[in-house]
């Protein structure tokens, strides 16, 4: 700490260009902080939008096999597969509409935006006629767990009959939709497939996981390409579009974000060490009076690091902070309005590899400097 | 008396371009404590080089140098650095301040290399500005004083780590007549009330005349100036 005051002074040497330097790196880690924020921000929304998550569908609205489910599975890049047979309910009146899923467990380890528990899935696994219900169709229907609730169906059972049993074996929140009303219930794919009377070993759609979404597209059309020739044809798109996919595959946000990070920090390296160069020339006479008093080598090239390293944090503090304060106006473009802390962290990192590489040649010079030379103004 | 400075043969060559100039040929010299030795000569005569011989600035080609009990020639960089911090004190022709740091801090700069804590460094600054009477120029930075101050101001920067020999390079040589005569006087001082040697390069025979010896170097070779000016 005793050497602060001579860092300090030997950085405000040149008041203009130290300013000018310091502009140059407060705004490199406003864009590092920006950008970081944009990249997160993506991934919020790939997150949201779940974009690593397919639907197979039919091509012509025709039910598909139940048997495409193993092939489906056998795809490389596709990591879970769960068939939905999608009807469309009602409870003791035409208006208390209600959305049955009929699928499995994997149906919430697909969507996993659900709080169910596995104490749940395992009752909804044991017990053939169960359901989880959304915590709408238990608010509005006053269902709670234990409830067995007969449904009307536009389906007939093997009886003829159109009334379907469940018992609550579940109640979940979804995020996104908490507030909304979704009365929708999942039931198990296999007792509806087995009491209906046709269309059996029949589903309306697959629903998949991928490992990820920039492999959308690719997985997509094998799964499409793979039952073209069939007489039940699939088409395989993403949750959100398959246009956001293919945004991804051809325009990686990430690869974008960390090159312009990388030019912006090549730049400000070559900047900071031509200044803290610059900085050293100027100041060769003084370095030759610090060596005549007797400062060693060693202590002078840790000064011209200090100098380099209070540079570039004070800018990298600046440039961060500035960003933290400027997100939340991006709040409404990118859907994060915060810096996660490892940002700071990874920048502090940034700010410090930036000040040793650049003062790296400038504290060899101050160290080479010749005292008789340099007083001599030679 | 014992001699703070010996030089046996000091022979010192430069390189230029290809060739090789002797600028010191075989100097014998000793320097008693608490002389205020004045070097004088020409331009070019080696003055210069001998000063930064004897203050561990440079290096001798060849002979013996031993100065406040070391044999310097021999020390490394890092303990040449660490033997003139301890030993020696430096005034300059063009004072040679660190322009962003006040009076103070540049008294300070020696003693930053001490374990003194950092009261004990102000105390001592304050001791050496109040020496060469600038202790109201304490917060001032080299472009707020006059000629005359900064060399003191250099004066108690050489004085504070309390060095054995002060080596002092046209210490005059910027400044007017008056006031040269000021810092003159107060070197005189510091030899006679503080039992500081001095060694002075000097062009200006007035300067000369308030050492206590003095020694004339030409083409490399010392002559007793005494001698010469009787001659």
């Amino acid at each position: 700490m005793k050497y602060l005051p001579l860092i300090w002074a030997g950085l405000w040497r040149k008041r203009l260009r130290t300013v000018l330097t310091l502009l140059s790196i407060v705004v490199a880690f406003l864009l590092f902080g920006i950008l970081h924020g944009v990249d997160a921000g993506l991934a919020h929304v790939m997150q949201y939008q779940r974009l690593d998550r397919l639907y197979t569908d039919s091509r012509h609205g025709t039910p598909l096999p139940i048997s495409y489910q193993r092939q489906i599975e056998a795809i490389p890049g596709v990591t879970a597969v769960t068939p939905q047979k999608v009807l469309q309910a009602s409870w003791q009146d035409e208006k208390n509409q209600v959305l049955v899923v009929g699928s499995d467990r994997r149906w919430f380890e697909i969507l996993w935006e659900t709080d169910v528990t596995p104490g749940q899935l395992a009752a909804l696994t044991a017990t053939r006629t169960g359901a989880i219900v959304s915590i709408a169709c238990a608010q509005r229907y006053g269902w709670k767990v234990g409830d067995k609730v007969p449904l009307t169906i536009n389906l007939p059972r093997l009886d003829g009959s159109k009334s379907w049993a469940f018992d609550i074996v579940g109640i979940v929140t979804m995020d996104g939709h908490e507030d909304d009303g979704f009365t929708f219930m999942v039931a198990n794919y296999d007792y509806i497939d087995q009491a209906r009377a046709e269309h059996k070993g029949t589903v309306s759609n697959y629903l998949l996981r991928i490992d990820d979404p920039i492999h959308g597209n690719r997985i997509g059309a094998a799964i499409d390409s793979m039952f073209a020739n069939s007489p039940d044809p699939t088409i395989t798109y993403s949750q959100r579009l398959s246009g956001q996919s293919d945004l991804n595959e051809t325009f990686n946000v990430t690869f974008f974000t960390k090159s312009v990070i990388g030019a912006a920090f090549f730049t400000l390296l070559i900047l900071t060490a031509n200044t803290m160069m610059q900085s050293v020339k100027e100041r060769v006479p003084e370095f030759a009076v610090l060596k005549t008093v007797g400062f060693p080598d060693r202590l002078l090239m840790a000064i011209v690091l200090g100098e380099s390293l209070l540079l570039t944090g004070i800018g990298a503090a600046g440039g961060l902070t500035l960003a933290k304060f400027l997100m939340p106006l991006a709040r409404d473009a990118i859907g994060v309005a915060h810096i996660a802390p490892t940002v700071f962290l990874e920048g502090a990192l940034v700010a410090a590899t930036v000040a040793v590489v650049s003062a790296w040649a400038p504290s060899l010079r101050a160290r080479q400097i010749n005292i008789v030379d340099a007083l001599a103004g030679r | 008396m014992t001699a703070i400075v010996s030089l046996g043969k000091i022979v010192k060559n430069y390189g230029r371009g290809k060739q090789s100039v002797e600028v010191l040929h075989a100097i014998d010299l000793e320097i008693q404590a608490g002389e205020f030795l004045a070097l004088m000569g020409p331009s070019g005569s080696g003055k210069t080089t001998l000063l930064n011989l004897i203050g561990g600035l440079d290096r001798p080609t060849s002979g013996e140098l031993t100065v406040c009990g070391a044999a310097i020639g021999g020390l490394s960089n890092s303990g040449l650095a660490a033997w003139r911090a301890r030993h020696v004190g430096f005034v300059f022709q063009f004072y040679n301040l660190m322009p962003m740091l006040s009076a103070e801090r540049n008294v300070e700069l020696p003693l930053l290399l001490t374990d003194l804590s950092a009261a004990h460094r102000k105390r001592n600054v304050a001791a050496a500005l109040e020496i060469v009477g600038l202790s109201d120029r304490a917060k001032h930075r080299p472009s707020e004083l006059s000629g005359g101050q900064q060399q003191r101001v250099a004066i108690a920067r050489a004085l504070v780590a309390d060095p054995d020999l002060l080596v002092c390079d046209e210490p005059t040589g910027d400044l007017d007549r008056a006031t040269a005569i000021e810092i003159l006087k107060l070197l005189q001082a510091l030899n006679t009330t503080q039992g500081k040697t001095i060694v002075m390069v000097t062009h200006d025979p007035l300067a000369a005349d308030y050492a206590s010896r003095r020694l004339y170097l030409d083409k490399g070779l010392l002559a007793d100036s005494d001698a010469r000016s009787a001659a």
